[in-house]
């Protein structure tokens, strides 16, 4: 009944006038629009592959894409944000580490701890003096170590996905943008609490004893060498971004440049040193002996 | 032959005009459509096939000025049109106040969704021939993140006002016109960034801008029969003058060309129609720019169901006495946005009161 009700001649103007219309849009309409290209393609797919917690396809298309293109830096960045992604680490949320190292504006209660740590501590009256001028330094330190404290530990695995995104990351900084710069610090931040740690945990660099708290110098030595090299690439990256800002960084660099010969092993005087260092570890409090 | 020719003469006028109008008009901005800020969920729902719908809230100004053409009765109406509201405001006004921190953008990231909010209100008069509508505030923002671990952000957020009026009348017996002036104030916000460049250089993101424009935009209704009543519109819209150019708001116009028929049935009302919208989405082949709706009415309740080739939309309206409340929802599956691929719903809410 309804069909009957459009009459016939009625479909043919239809007709006459609705596919004329269709060709011209057809026609004029068909810009030649930009394909978007496989790289475009493929790094979108990527993301997509990302958002959607699927890290394994995603690395396994950047790492071809990236053998393709092997100095585009946005495909760098995807992949090495694969890799981290993968590990689970929301690295945004310590953007504030980078505060600790670039701000000059210390707490004035981290100062006076640090102050009368130094004064207080069992130390020997020369490295008492020696120490007094990094007490800036030294409250830098306190307030990183803090912040250090909050950064959950890599486990073994996670460090290897950093490794491999730091990896990916590793060229010279002017190549980097500089929000890409700052995500290479925030990675080397976070991968150098995990081999620090990891490395006290595991060396005898420090043995707990009921009575007392020993320190093999050597092993603490060694340590603290591996975490001047780390901090120095930092401060490379640091400088470069925030030029003459990274001066908490640059005292703290300074003062372990000073505090390395007092752990030489071959110092005459190692108890005596154990007892100093221990001391003001001690007065930091960044290391408890029971 | 003379009736031949008389009968076809219309319908090539607006087949010339709609192929001169195709042919110049490409290039196109995506943001601040006036389809997209209408306040009305059936409009929304509707999006550009409701330059041709008979499906039109009657509380609002149409999409296609020559609606106007018909005679109705004087209406008076106040709408508030919302979708994550308080939200969309508080964001909004942080953004255009440079309030941005990076304790709010990594609450964003922590997040990790796709936010699209607005707020608005309008009062609309309108009776045969014209209308017009003032919206004091329309407050809207959208934000989206893609990867967490370098997180790259894309973050819009406009506040306008604006004032509108629609003109239409029929030059014939089948053909109406209306042309709609809108003007807009609006601060506008839009960028896309790395959250680490924001956080070394913030006062390079985000800039607030500030444009009126005078948008012009003209349509046409053709109706071919009575029966089943299919027709053809056209509507030019977003077509503005400005002396701020934003380069993300673009004031070239949209073409969009329809064809509608009203087939009649049992209960209610039906109407079907069809769309072809030249927007400026460079990547869209031909066939994703049509558009296919349906709506029905019955009594006091309207519904529609639009599809895309990439989204799908859904919109309720009731009405008992002065009050209406409507919803929309929209479902748009592997939206392509800075980045990243990704499926988004959006879910706004009307609520009106009609004097």
């Amino acid at each position: 009944m309804i069909f009957k009700q459009f009459r016939f001649y009625k479909v043919w103007t239809f007709i006459i006038i609705f596919s004329p219309l269709l060709l011209t849009l057809t026609l004029a309409c068909e810009r030649p629009h930009p394909t978007p290209s496989t790289r475009e393609n493929d790094l979108q797919r990527a993301y997509q592959w990302i958002d959607q917690n699927e890290h394994e396809k995603a690395i396994a298309l950047l790492t071809n894409l990236q053998a393709t293109y092997p100095l585009d830096q946005d495909i760098k960045l995807a992949l090495a944000s694969a890799y981290v992604n993968q590990s689970g680490f929301d690295i945004y949320h310590f953007y504030h580490l980078v505060n600790a190292f670039t701000t000059d504006q210390l707490d004035e209660k981290h100062r006076s701890d640090v102050a009368q740590a130094i004064s207080e501590g069992d130390l020997r009256h020369s490295l008492k003096e020696n120490l007094r001028p990094y007490v800036q330094p030294l409250v830098a330190l306190l307030q990183f170590i803090e912040l250090f404290d909050a950064i959950p530990l890599l486990t073994p695995e996670n460090a290897k996905l950093f490794d491999h995104a730091l990896e990916i990351l590793h060229e010279d900084s002017v190549s980097l943008s500089r929000g890409a710069l700052l995500y290479r610090i925030l990675l080397q931040v976070i991968e150098t609490k995990y081999y620090v740690t990891s490395g006290l945990l595991q060396s005898d660099a420090l043995s707990f004893n009921e009575a007392k708290c020993v320190l093999k110098i050597g092993e603490l030595a060694r340590l603290i060498a591996n975490l001047r090299e780390r901090l120095d690439l930092i401060a490379t990256d640091l400088t470069q971004l925030f030029s003459d800002q990274a001066s908490n960084l640059k005292n703290y660099l300074e003062f372990l440049d000073n505090l390395i010969p007092y752990l030489n092993p071959s110092s005459t005087d190692i108890e005596l040193t154990a007892v100093d260092v221990y001391g003001l570890f001690r007065g930091l409090g960044s290391v408890r002996c029971q | 032959m003379r009736g031949i020719l008389r009968r076809c003469t219309q319908p090539c006028f607006v087949i010339l005009l709609l192929f001169l109008c195709v042919r110049h008009a490409f290039a196109i901005g995506y943001l601040n459509k006036a389809i997209s800020s209408s306040p009305a969920v059936i409009e929304r729902a509707l999006y550009t096939n409701c330059i041709t719908s008979f499906m039109k809230s009657q509380t609002t100004l149409p999409c296609n000025p020559a609606a106007l053409a018909e005679e109705q009765d004087p209406t008076f109406a106040s709408t508030l049109f919302f979708g994550h509201g308080y939200q969309s405001a508080q964001k909004t006004l942080t953004v255009l106040r440079g309030e941005l921190t990076a304790e709010t953008l990594e609450e964003l990231i922590n997040k990790n969704e796709t936010l699209s909010s607005e707020l608005s209100a309008t009062l609309m008069f309108k009776k045969s021939h014209w209308g017009m509508t003032f919206s004091p505030f329309r407050l809207v923002y959208q934000s989206k993140v893609v990867d967490k671990a370098y997180p790259q952000v894309l973050m819009y957020a406009a506040q306008e006002e604006t004032l509108q009026l629609q003109l239409g009348t029929a030059l014939t017996r089948k053909l109406e016109s209306g042309v709609q002036f809108r003007w807009v104030h609006r601060k506008v916000s839009y960028d896309q960034f790395a959250f680490y460049d924001y956080l070394i250089d913030s006062e390079n993101y985000l800039k607030v801008l500030e444009q009126e424009v005078l948008y012009v935009e003209p349509g046409l209704t053709y109706h071919l029969s009575e029966n089943w009543d299919p027709r053809l519109s056209l509507l030019l819209s977003n077509g503005g003058f400005s002396h701020t150019k934003i380069s993300f708001i673009d004031l070239e116009p949209d073409v969009i060309v329809g064809f509608g028929l009203t087939p009649p049935v049992p209960f209610g009302g039906l109407d079907l129609s069809l769309t072809f919208a030249d927007e400026d989405h460079p990547d869209l082949k031909l066939f994703e720019k049509l558009r296919l709706s349906a709506s029905y009415s019955l009594a006091l309740a309207k519904s529609v169901l639009s599809i895309g080739a990439h989204d799908l939309s859904l919109g309720l309206l009731t009405q008992l006495w002065s009050a209406r409340v409507g919803i929309y929802y929209s479902w748009v599956r592997d939206a392509h946005l800075y980045q990243s691929i990704y499926d988004s719903d959006t879910f706004f809410t009307e609520f009106g009161f009609d004097f």
